[in-house]
């Protein structure tokens, strides 16, 4: 019986004295588990949460969507780091007098990877491709607007709108272009890819990886300079840390605030902060009691410290609220804060006959996070006597609980907390899904049933401004009745921390969520 | 046995068709609009419209059975909703790993499983009994997660010899198969103990005993084959449950198995790539059970199936 012991555990050694022998032989070779922070420089790695959806560059719906296709797919304008859009397809535009049609110059130097050229046919092929699908393309709410595209010249596109849209450019600006060949074959984006980018879809491993590699002929000149970006969803925050900090991945987010600190202390990681353009909120169904009196809706926003919630909710990266648009969007104007003010908020419940206070529900996500903001909402109202229970429920059923009433009288839904993201340039999307009385569940998200006549009008003729003084005046007027108003409890927009490997430049992320590679390099 | 196996098999087909056809009206009887979680919460309503009779998804639902159905037989699985990829395709990308990880996991935890339960059972209330009890207890105990994290740190940040992540080589294996097997080898080791101590006490033990037989020939000729029903039930069903994938393990891990492809389908209320892979795993089910089945006669030829 000894021997046999002896002998098991004599193989046990050997077992493992032979797995450390193997391993240390190949890690010598510093293959993808060297973690010294001797990258290959000709290589990016660049790792977050969400799975990668599609790869049809006019059916993009998540930002890592967008983000990954603009390395494959370019748009004729993009933003730069200040949110301000600078040419790239395109060399200008103008806009006629009317407002109405918008004339796009084209480069002339430029060829699609399966070598078709790009020019004023390529642009109308794809924008009829996003417009004839009704949509079934996820960009079609960008072209909504439109009557017709037309082809003025070999490299000039002349656009026709049916109603001035101050909010156009940012929209059709940011539409990915694909060879025309390849839509009239109708190729399969997710196998190959036809863009002008600086990268080419190599391989793409259903949530495993995406693989693009250097476009050798790249239009211009020293670009890309590395020759291939691998893209990876990372589902558990965990370990997309620890394969930033193995050298697995070079460049990561959405990065939690509470590793924020243990990065920051690594040698040879980066810690940047972006200020976003995500607003986290609470819905306040207007139309019903007793939440259609303004009082009680501005006596919920005294009963919040803003401040408190961005330390508790937020760990400290958040911003707090001073409108219905973030500060990141060119349109915002800021408004005078709700204080926290206990005693203001009990006098406005008092005003509206509700100094004993009420019971009321909030509804949101089945997330941990949701939870803890739902659960400080509920903490702070309580003190003015509002009784709020947490209803938590998976995302589908959420859905489908918000969009099932057909108008307001039939809605359900009392507070919803949630958040809104939209494009820095665009305060049409950050207001008109929301506040607007046509955009009421299941035609939007304004799930405050929020009804002002004045605010509709605004909504409108923001859209329709002819020029951007018009727009910034009619959305800062829009912000001040919105804020007055209060058919939201206003809480924080998000501030998001990315980490990366030191060394790499040229990489950044925007605040409405993209990030944008097209100069990635290493140091 | 051929004739036994052929019958088997043939009596699958009813019982698929009858999974599929739950599997269908559940799917679609959970709330969840697909057309709108991929249409977004700025879409109007027309524009979900638009997109939901793009993807078919207006006809009745019987209908869309049938169109399923139809086009199941013909081997086509659908595409999905959401990247359009044929399901196929999306099923065989994690296939290979998945099966892989399993047939790894279900290896070592079997391995070192009914090795530490055997030493149990023979030195039992002894020190190496306690040994192996501890072991299989924290085995079980651990939630697996954790351990995949714990590992994660140790193996891969701190002393860099495996990937936190990702299979690009066999490395990527190793962790996620030891996290995934832990709680296998666990209920491996406990059961293949219980069951040898109990086969140990019986007459044709005693019998062999008085023989003149060795211990080892006892234990390893006899006792412990006898012994195998009981662990070859239990390793069967963890592993018809492994070939499932594991959502947390492959979350840890970013392991591209089948568990994430669910779980991500499922959030999307991607129909036709759920529907399909709860089928496949139902025949898998089916399919282990069966090669258990016919293993039990391997280790005790008193059974038969006739």
């Amino acid at each position: 019986m000894k021997n046999l012991l002896a002998g098991i555990g004599l193989s046990i050694i050997a077992m493992f004295v032979l797995s450390a022998c193997a391993t240390s032989g190949s890690s010598d070779e510093g293959d993808s588990t060297g973690g010294d922070g001797a990258a290959d420089k000709s290589e990016v790695t660049i790792a977050f949460q969400e799975n990668i959806q599609t790869m049809d560059p006019h059916n993009g719906s998540a930002g890592i969507d967008n983000s990954v296709q603009y390395a494959i797919y370019e748009s004729m304008f993009t933003p730069d780091e200040d949110g301000e859009l600078q040419p790239l397809l395109a060399t200008d535009y103008e806009i006629s007098d009317d407002g109405l049609t918008y004339t796009f110059k084209l480069r002339d130097d430029v060829t699609f990877t399966d070598g078709a050229e790009f020019n004023a046919d390529a642009v109308k092929a794809n924008l009829d491709r996003i417009i004839d699908s009704e949509g079934s393309l996820n960009n079609y709410k960008s072209l909504r607007d439109v009557e017709k595209v037309e082809v003025a010249d070999d490299y000039e596109v002349e656009v026709t709108l049916n109603n001035i849209n101050s909010q156009f450019i940012n929209k059709i600006g940011m539409l990915r272009m694909a060879s025309p060949d390849a839509l009239e074959n109708d190729i399969d984006f997710g196998e190959e890819s036809a863009g002008t980018g600086p990268f080419v879809l190599e391989k793409w491993n259903h949530g495993d990886s995406l693989v693009a590699t250097k476009n050798e002929d790249y239009w211009e000149e020293d670009l890309p300079k590395v020759d291939k970006v691998t893209f990876k969803p990372i589902p558990e925050d965990g370990s997309r840390i620890a394969m930033l900090k193995t050298g697995e991945a070079d460049y990561i987010f959405p990065v939690p605030v509470n590793d924020v600190e243990s990065l920051e202390a690594e040698d040879n990681i980066e810690v940047s902060v972006v200020e976003s353009t995500y607003v986290n909120y609470a819905t306040i169904n207007t139309s019903k009691e007793p939440f259609n009196k303004k009082e009680v809706r501005q006596a919920m926003n005294y009963a919040l410290n803003q401040e408190d919630f961005v330390k508790v909710v937020k760990n400290g990266y958040g911003i707090v609220s001073d409108s219905a648009l973030p500060a990141t969007n060119n349109y915002y104007a800021a408004q005078e804060p709700y204080d926290y003010d206990l005693e203001k908020a009990k006098e406005l419940l008092a005003d509206a006959g509700y100094e004993d206070g009420f019971s009321t529900e909030i509804w949101g996500s089945d997330s941990s996070k949701d939870k803890r903001g739902m659960q400080f909402i509920q903490q702070q109202l309580g003190e003015i006597g509002i009784d709020v229970e947490i209803k938590q429920m998976e995302r589908g059923t959420l859905s489908d609980e918000i969009n099932k009433p057909e108008s307001a009288e039939d809605s359900e839904v009392e507070m919803w907390y949630v958040g809104w993201s939209s494009q820095v340039g665009d305060a049409d999307n950050a207001t008109n899904p929301l506040f607007s009385s046509s955009s009421f569940p299941p035609n939007g998200s304004n799930t405050a049933y929020y009804d002002n006549e004045k605010a509709d009008k605004l909504i409108e003729e923001g859209l329709h401004a002819k020029s951007e003084e018009e727009a910034a005046e009619k959305y800062a007027e829009l912000q001040e009745i919105l804020w007055d108003d209060a058919p939201w409890l206003f809480t924080a927009v998000d501030e998001e921390p990315t980490a990366m490997r030191k060394g790499l430049k040229g990489i950044w992320r925007s605040a409405d969520g993209n990030f944008y590679l097209r100069e990635v390099e290493w140091e | 046995m051929g004739r036994y196996i052929i019958k088997r098999i043939i009596g699958l087909i009813p019982l698929l068709l009858a999974v599929s056809f739950l599997i269908f009206i559940f799917i679609h009887l959970i709330p969840g609009d697909p057309a709108r979680l991929m249409a977004g919460k700025d879409a109007t309503n027309d524009e979900v419209e638009a997109l939901r009779t793009y993807l078919g998804l207006d006809k009745p639902i019987l209908e869309q059975y049938f169109i399923y159905m139809k086009e199941l037989f013909q081997g086509d699985l659908g595409h999905s909703l959401r990247s359009n990829a044929p399901v196929t395709q999306l099923f065989g990308e994690r296939f290979l790993p998945s099966l892989q990880l399993s047939i790894l996991s279900i290896g070592w935890a079997m391995l070192i499983g009914i090795l530490l339960g055997v030493i149990s059972a023979v030195f039992r209330g002894r020190w190496p009994d306690y040994f192996g009890t501890i072991t299989a207890i924290s085995g079980i105990s651990v939630p697996n997660f954790w351990l995949g994290l714990v590992m994660i740190q140790l193996f891969a940040v701190q002393f860099n010899i495996f990937p936190a992540g990702g299979i690009e080589t066999w490395k990527g294996y190793v962790l996620p198969s030891f996290a995934l097997g832990a709680g296998i080898m666990a209920m491996i080791t406990r059961f293949t103990r219980s069951s040898l101590v109990q086969t140990l006490q019986e007459d044709f033990i005693r019998t062999a005993r008085s023989r003149g037989l060795g211990e080892r020939a006892i234990i390893f000729g006899h006792a412990l084959k006898k012994s195998m029903i009981t662990v070859l039930t239990i390793a069967g069903l963890q592993f018809g449950f492994l070939l499932g994938g594991s959502i947390v393990v492959e979350t840890v891990f970013s392991f591209p198995g089948m568990g994430r492809l669910l779980i991500d389908s499922i959030q999307f209320r991607d129909y036709p790539v759920v529907q399909s892979l709860l089928l496949i795993f139902s025949l898998e089910f089916i399919l282990v059970n069966l090669i258990v089945d016919i293993l039990y006669g391997f280790f005790n030829p008193k059974i038969r199936y006739n």
